[in-house]
């Protein structure tokens, strides 16, 4: 429906070509064009990904779209050549590849689905192609892997063995163990029956704070 | 070479670096166990021998002693850390403990055998060797009264002698352990 600023825009248009005739689905699309940048209406997402794809120069990947749904004028034409290595394409894709060209085609194409979409890897090509990756090195190239390797680990148990554990843990400021006497009255004997799990208790006790202290020590936190 | 070979003898080279570094540096049996720090190892020996006494406690309410001795012989015959102080004192309370409890079912000679490995682990003077002594009395006084009632008078009478020794033996200790805490003699302080 169209309203009465429309139909003013609309004569406007007419007047402003004078002597020229449009054809009314020209005048349409005119009036379609003029509208939508005066007051533009909500585009599909997936169109808008497309128009950006080819307005980028194909930067971005542009989604399945139906092409149906794209203007005329936003349709890319293929040109005669294009059409041909479609059709060649097509040919080498259904088993049939007859010249050097479409065969190089093909395996373009085989190369670009697989990129796009891998199928799962059979184990035995995967072994395979490991082997084919990891087996097939010099003579010169083994060698030094092995020399390297054997001097990397002699050189890792050096370093691991100079390091003085003395060093590593100042044991000057963890508590150590000791007897645990300090925790009972040297006057007063243990009974002569009972009372251990209280003794325990006061040992367990009395060791955990040392631990917490040790830690600590060991975190550097005072 | 195959690939897991090399990988073998990188291995063994990097083993033998390690032993001539061990004989140039490090003593043997690393620092004495006076420098040992506690640490989580003591600590878990120290929790679990917690929970078997408290464990045997529990028993002991309900009045299984079998299931109490059980529940500690977890504690002396199972796993334990590097020796330290704590570790040895404490298994040597269990091992008298563990006396009493096999005393009272009328297993002396088991429980004079847990006496004898508690005084291997406390051998300096203590109140845990002192202990150990102490009811090694104790367990010789069940031994005399149990010989008693069954008439065997000599049995009876040894029992009582070594039940005397044990009780004086304990007393020594003692005192030493007083001794050494009013500095008379510090060399016998642990």
């Amino acid at each position: 429906m169209s309203k009465p600023h429309d139909d003013d825009a609309l004569r406007g248009l007419r007047e402003s070509e004078p002597g020229t005739e449009l054809e009314p689905a020209e005048l349409a699309a005119g009036f379609e064009a003029l509208r939508a940048a005066y007051a533009p209406g909500e585009i599909d997402p997936e169109l808008h990904e497309a128009l950006l794809s080819r307005a980028l120069g194909g930067e971005l990947e542009a989604p399945a779209i139906d092409e149906r749904g794209v203007p005329e004028e936003l349709q890319s034409s293929a040109d005669r050549a294009e059409r041909e290595r479609a059709e060649a394409l097509r040919a080498a894709l259904d088993g049939a590849p007859s010249t050097p060209e479409a065969r190089a085609l093909l395996a373009l194409a085989r190369v670009l689905r697989y990129a796009h979409e891998p199928p799962p890897l059979v184990e035995i090509h995967h072994e395979a192609l490991l082997g084919a990756a990891l087996g097939r090195r010099s003579k010169l190239r083994r060698i030094t892997t092995g020399v390297v390797g054997a001097l990397a680990a002699a050189a890792a148990a050096v370093g691991l063995l100079s390091v003085d554990p003395q060093r590593e843990a100042p044991r000057a400021d963890l508590v150590p163990a000791r007897s645990t006497l300090e925790l009972f009255d040297p006057a007063e004997p243990f009974p002569r029956s009972g009372e251990e799990t209280s003794r325990i208790d006061r040992i367990a006790g009395a060791r955990a704070s040392d631990l917490r202290k040790n830690r600590y020590a060991t975190w550097g936190v005072r | 070479m195959s690939r897991s070979r090399r990988v073998w003898l990188a291995l063994v080279l990097g083993a033998m670096a390690l032993g001539g570094c061990r004989d140039a540096g490090a003593p043997e049996g690393g620092p004495p166990s006076a420098e040992r720090a506690v640490d989580a190892s003591l600590f878990s020996f120290l929790s679990k021998a917690r929970s078997a006494h408290h464990l045997a406690d529990l028993s002991l309410e309900v009045g299984d002693r079998a299931a109490a001795i059980a529940h500690l012989e977890q504690l002396s015959t199972g796993p334990r850390p590097a020796s330290s102080p704590e570790v040895l004192e404490v298994l040597a309370d269990t091992h008298a403990r563990l006396a009493d409890l096999r005393s009272q079912g009328g297993q002396f000679d088991a429980a004079e055998l847990e006496i004898q490995r508690g005084l291997l682990l406390a051998e300096r003077p203590t109140h845990f060797r002192g202990h150990l002594f102490e009811v090694r009395g104790l367990v010789e006084e069940r031994r005399m009264q149990s010989l008693r009632e069954a008439g065997d008078t000599a049995g009876a009478e040894r029992a009582r002698k070594l039940a005397l020794d044990a009780f004086e033996a304990a007393i020594e200790v003692q005192d030493e352990v007083i001794r050494a805490a009013l500095g008379a003699d510090p060399g016998a302080a642990p």
